[in-house]
């Protein structure tokens, strides 16, 4: 009797435990139900001409940065988007910018750029230039903390992020690079885009992967979160694909960084540090919002009509969610109509 | 008959005369080869290393004679700038177009636009003349100016000058219209527009739409084109390769006659290069039955007509029957 029902706890814990563990796993795996929201965005008046804007960020007092890269400069605007003034102009020499990447801004609103002459170069608010420094490789993104130190995407050095002081002195390094199974493309793979909090502690979006991350001040991982849903899921299928004609998939923007052309999956994260929310847009013209953990919340999606990606966003000091598009300027977007 | 004596002092003389003109030739010999091999490994010195840039100077003296090697017809102008664009060939000719607006907008400010090839005149001109390339060129035949300027071998290389040999600007490659404008405006006029286009130089609905003068793009002579009841897209010339590699599929879309039988006729703005053209619609497979090529500018200078929300570069002009505009759309919201 005993060894019958001994046989049988056998038989069924063998029918049932891999069902049990493919249930586990499924649930693990699974992509969570996130709601959607259609999303319609509209064009600020900024009463300043603006082309291929590709960074926004708050300054002090609620002022907005705008990176103006089509005209070679930062433009300044008030909270309430009238125009303040105008940093830098075209130019290869010091304190001018020549094709600028991206720019960060601290909290006493200076502002610092890099551009593709492989330059860190600061200004204050009112425009004065301060210097710079030029650093090696491959850069495409900076962000900088409180301690006056430039923390700069650069996977080429064998880390994500390498941190150097006001002077260009290299510091210290920060996160691990991540590998595909064959090896191949890990610099444009490890390419990321940076925040920074008021705490010092350090967000990444990795922009071929649509993987976050977050680090603290002293630049240990803290969490890593996958964008999740079938949409990313797709690009990035797409980024380790050998499709030569990608522009079938969606909203298309490429890159040739270190002459290997990338497929972008999201782009400049923006964390929401007052209502714990974390905004990612993403390649397909979506904006993927999670908590500050990196849990999915939502994402918000454009009107079926709409063709349009946004490259960086903030949540301004009225809630309203401001974005920049790579084709229309400086947007406000407002979330509606929950699908 | 000669005494042997003579004969001697003749065949002494000669054999002298002919050693010294072998020790000639050899000396000869000796020194091309002694040039040659200097002049290798100056090129390879020079060719190793980095292109001048932003705050190098070059002797304003030797730029005058590299210069006038290559055909530059007079004397350098202080103060002036020198856009020079580095081409080894011509392949991508639409790139250095935007130098002949240039020129025409700033030749007056002092700006000098020069195609700098050392290629080979014939085919070089061939092209020019078939595209209508107004710029003028200079054939480095002896590749001074690039060595003067350290010009990459076989690369596309651009630069602007002051006349007093000041490098202001340097880069790898045909820079983007509108970088090459401002940093133009920049130097030669001293302040940069960053208005996209004038007000005065939008459509207006109800206004006639004025004639234009096109050639076909397959070739021809210059024609007017008069617009009937029908649609006309105009394709402003602001960034001809971004806007062919962005648009050419609604392009061929409104151009396939099942576009609900409308008369359309697509018009490149004068800066598309013909020949490219041809090819490249003919990859997207548009007709090429109604597109034409503009032989002036179309509202100004820098063209066009422009939609005034959207600010695109490619808009479809509806012409009622008196040959008035009565709807200006953006291309990409056209149905």
């Amino acid at each position: 009797m005993r060894l019958r029902l001994k046989t049988l706890s056998i038989l069924l814990t063998l029918i049932f435990a891999p069902t049990a563990i493919a249930a586990a796993w499924k649930k693990q795996t699974a992509v969570p139900s996130v709601p959607q929201m259609t999303l319609e965005a509209t064009l600020v008046n900024l009463g300043v001409s603006t082309d291929r804007v590709r960074r926004v960020l708050i300054g002090p007092n609620g002022s907005t940065y705008v990176l103006d890269a089509g005209n070679n400069r930062v433009v300044i605007f008030s909270a309430s988007w009238t125009f303040v003034r105008q940093i830098s102009e075209i130019g290869q020499g010091p304190g001018e910018l020549f094709d600028p990447y991206d720019m960060a801004v601290d909290r006493a609103g200076n502002v610092y750029v890099i551009d593709s002459k492989h330059r860190v170069q600061g200004f204050s608010s009112e425009g004065k230039f301060y210097g710079g420094f030029r650093y090696k490789g491959e850069c495409l993104a900076i962000a900088v903390n409180g301690r006056g130190e430039y923390l700069l995407s650069q996977p080429e050095s064998g880390s994500l992020i390498a941190v150097y002081g006001p002077n260009g002195d290299y510091r210290r390094s920060i996160g691990a690079l991540k590998t595909s199974a064959n090896g191949q493309l890990r610099n444009v793979a490890n390419r990321v885009h940076i925040f920074v909090t008021s705490k010092d502690d350090i967000y990444v979006s990795f922009d071929h992967l649509g993987v976050l991350q977050k680090y603290n001040d002293s630049g240990q991982l803290q969490w890593e979160q996958t964008i999740p849903g079938q949409q990313v899921e797709h690009l990035r299928d797409i980024f380790w694909s050998d499709a030569i004609d990608k522009s079938k998939s969606g909203i298309v923007l490429t890159t040739s960084y270190s002459h290997i052309p990338a497929f972008y999956v999201s782009f400049n994260l923006f964390l929401d540090e007052s209502r714990g929310r974390l905004y990612v847009p993403l390649n397909d013209g979506s904006i993927y919002v999670a908590d500050a953990r990196g849990n999915a919340v939502r994402f918000l999606q454009q009107p079926r009509s709409a063709v349009d990606f946004y490259n960086s966003l903030i949540v301004d000091n009225r809630g309203r969610l401001v974005a920049t598009s790579v084709w229309r300027g400086v947007l406000l977007i407002t979330p509606a109509r929950p699908a | 008959m000669i005494s042997l004596t003579r004969y001697n002092k003749i065949h002494r003389v000669l054999s002298l005369l002919l050693s010294l003109l072998g020790l000639a030739a050899f000396g000869l010999v000796a020194h091309d080869w002694y040039l040659s091999r200097s002049l290798t490994r100056t090129v390879a010195r020079i060719s190793a290393e980095a292109p001048l840039e932003y705050g190098d100077r070059v002797d304003p003296n030797a730029l005058q004679r590299a210069l006038d090697q290559a055909g530059y017809p007079g004397q350098l102008k202080s103060p002036g700038y020198l856009l020079l664009y580095f081409v080894p060939n011509f392949a991508h000719l639409k790139s250095i177009k935007y130098g002949e607006a240039l020129l025409e907008r700033h030749g007056g400010d002092g700006l000098q636009v020069f195609a700098v090839t050392n290629a080979e005149p014939g085919a070089i001109l061939a092209t020019a003349k078939s595209e209508s390339l107004s710029l003028p060129i200079l054939f480095d035949k002896n590749a001074l100016l690039k060595l003067l300027l350290r010009v990459p071998p076989n690369h596309e290389y651009s630069y602007l000058l002051a006349t007093t040999g000041e490098v202001v600007f340097s880069v790898d490659g045909i820079p983007q219209e509108d970088v090459i404008r401002q940093i133009v405006e920049k130097y030669v006029i001293g302040t940069i527009d960053y208005r996209r286009e004038p007000e005065e130089k939008l459509y207006k609905i109800g206004e006639l739409l004025p004639q234009i003068k096109v050639i076909h793009v397959t070739g021809g002579p210059v024609q007017t084109l008069l617009v009937r009841d029908a649609e006309i897209i105009l394709i402003s010339a602001r960034c001809t390769a971004c806007q062919l590699q962005k648009d050419i599929q609604r392009y061929r879309e409104l151009a396939t006659p099942s576009g609900a039988g409308r008369s359309r006729f697509l018009v490149f703005g004068q800066r598309f290069p013909q020949q490219e053209l041809v090819m490249d619609l003919t990859a997207a497979r548009v007709p090429l039955n109604n597109v034409y090529i503009a032989r002036e500018p179309l509202g100004g200078l820098a063209n066009e007509y422009r939609t005034k929300a959207a600010e695109e570069d490619s808009v479809v002009i509806g012409v009622d029957q008196d040959g008035r505009i009565k709807t200006v759309k953006p291309l990409s919201q056209s149905e």
